[in-house]
């Protein structure tokens, strides 16, 4: 067997595992029929694989709304970078807010977490790499950037194949990984031991430090700030339900190395007329009862540690009820507070409280006058185009401001130096830009589905 | 539900229509319609799932040709009908007449 053979073959396993799982396994069987035509042209068995694995399945998402999602990842991962620069720029305890927008955003982001990471990663890679000058940041070439985007990219798919709740902390791991790739190169010429590669993470996010080089740490935080909020994107999005696995009919190759194939579809030629969905059949034992089987995790170790983790789960879980109870307390008090304002303080405090609840309505009926009523095409329309308009706005605005560039080293070295959107200064990265702030901004006020 | 018709389906149809006795498996509605895999596959199981052709394996044994039994498809009564409708539509639609 060729390897083109065999990798058309694998191609075809991909392409199936994306259907739904009522046909997969006849549709796996079917085009491995056709492959086996096509043996002898190596071409039209890679265009027959690969244009299976390429194209949108029956009951998946079709090419626009793939190039959606690819936009909204891409607009969320120029977001973390906007974000990053903020943050910098300002102060560290903004990240917190920073991380709670990246979330936010998540939830009405609607895509799994693996295509997120999958378009996420070469977009950081860009922004990145094209969008630092090397003469303002000396660690910011290919042998930083590609492996901090690389590793970042192979340990979160790790990372988000984890049990539910150990992913959290593989996706620490994931960040921890990825800086410690991207620092490598900066640590080995700045005469840094690799063995603190730990430390680079967190330090890189807390303010200057006297253990790391200051340049070292400028280089890292300007690449982990925006991995941190891109792996918190990540990491809020809702995870799709898990899909049965593909039941791949084997085949088997004889000592002369020709394969063979199962003789069983031969013996089932009946025209099915209704494939609408008939519900997989319950398998039952001869006697006709149901048959269950232990599950092995409770009787060995690994049966152990996911009981303890459990428990901390559930003590975590108790925590966070306590917190969101005191939380709810501490507002029910707040309302009360205000309440009791509005009637009993001044003349003068009332007047304020009517005067701006007075402008916030003029504000808002003014706003609908002009935007539409909100979800409405005319506000989307208007308010993406404000976005396009911002984003290029901003865009010009980081290129005035990285224009000096000895002012901007010296920012680097006390993390506040705005980094990236190099690529910006460019009409084209502009217009990018443009048309992903927009995207973003019509994806993120979209009426949410009923 | 009837399937939505673009112009892929329309020539997976058109092209079932023309050979409405004989079935049709994969590789032949690709020639005949010049659809890669990618397109034609789940047109396929639109129309099977909204009723317009049924599906059968191949009948050979697998070890004398060579390959594993290939599906084949043909039209129903009720898809042809409906596809032979719709190519009609579409043909006067792009003759610019009044449907009928």
């Amino acid at each position: 067997m060729s390897p083109t053979w065999r990798l058309s073959r694998w191609l075809l396993t991909v392409a199936a595992g994306r259907w739904p799982a009522d046909i997969s396994a006849d549709l796996l069987r079917e085009w491995q029929a056709e492959l086996a035509v096509l043996r002898d042209s190596r071409f039209k068995m890679l265009m027959y694989a690969g244009s299976l694995v390429v194209a949108p399945t029956v009951d998946g998402p079709s090419w626009a709304q793939r190039t959606t999602t690819a936009a909204t990842a891409a607009g969320a991962t120029l977001l973390a970078a906007a974000l990053s620069n903020a943050v910098h720029a300002t102060a560290p305890l903004l990240l917190v807010p920073a991380g709670f927008l990246m979330a936010l955003a998540a939830r009405r982001a609607r895509m799994s977490p693996t295509t997120a990471v999958s378009v996420m990663a070469p977009t950081l890679f860009t922004f990145l790499f094209l969008g630092n000058p090397v003469s303002v940041m000396p660690f910011m070439g290919l042998r930083d950037v590609a492996p901090a985007a690389i590793a970042w990219l192979l340990t979160m798919l790790l990372a988000l194949r984890a049990p539910r709740p150990f992913i959290p902390v593989a996706a620490a791991l994931s960040l921890l990984t990825a800086t410690t790739a991207g620092a490598l190169h900066a640590a080995h010429a700045l005469n840094v031991s690799p063995w603190s590669a730990p430390l680079w993470f967190p330090l890189s996010l807390l303010p200057p430090s006297p253990h790391l080089p200051p340049l070292f740490l400028g280089n890292a935080t300007a690449m982990t700030t925006p991995l941190l909020l891109s792996t918190i994107f990540v990491l809020s999005l809702s995870r799709p339900a898990p899909s049965a696995p593909v039941a791949t009919p084997a085949f088997r190759t004889n000592p002369a190395g020709t394969p063979t194939f199962p003789t069983t579809p031969v013996a089932t030629p009946t025209f099915r007329t209704n494939p609408a969905g008939t519900p997989a059949a319950f398998r039952t034992n001869p006697a006709g009862t149901p048959t269950f089987r232990t599950n092995p995790a409770r009787t060995n170790p690994a049966g152990t540690t996911l009981a303890t983790a459990r428990t901390t789960l559930a003590t975590a879980r108790t925590v966070l009820t306590a917190a969101r109870t005191v939380l709810t307390a501490a507002l029910a008090t707040a309302r009360t507070t205000l309440a009791t304002a509005r009637t009993t303080h001044s003349p003068a405090a009332r007047l304020i409280i009517n005067l701006a609840r007075s402008f916030s309505h003029r504000v808002r009926i003014h706003t609908t006058a002009i935007t539409g009523a909100p979800g409405s095409p005319r506000r989307q329309a208007t308010l993406g185009a404000a976005a396009a308009i911002l984003a290029v706005v901003t865009c010009e605005l980081t290129t005035l401001a990285t224009a000096d560039t000895t002012a901007m080293a010296h920012r680097i070295l006390n993390h506040s130096a705005v980094f990236g959107f190099g690529f910006a200064t460019h009409p084209a990265g502009q217009a990018a830009v443009a048309l992903l702030a927009a995207t973003l901004t019509l994806r993120l006020t979209e009426p949410a589905p009923e | 539900m009837p399937p939505r018709m673009t112009a892929s389906v329309l020539k997976v149809v058109a092209a079932l229509l023309a050979a409405r006795a004989d079935e049709r498996y994969g590789l032949q509605l690709m020639q005949a319609t010049g659809l890669p895999s990618g397109t034609l596959y789940p047109i396929l199981v639109r129309l099977e799932r909204a009723g317009w052709v049924e599906s059968r394996w191949e009948e050979a044994d697998p070890a004398a040709e060579g390959r594993p039994a290939r599906r084949y498809y043909l039209l129903t009564a009720e898809g042809a009908a409906s596809a032979r409708r719709e190519v009609t539509h579409m043909t006067r639609s792009l003759l610019g007449e009044a449907p009928a």
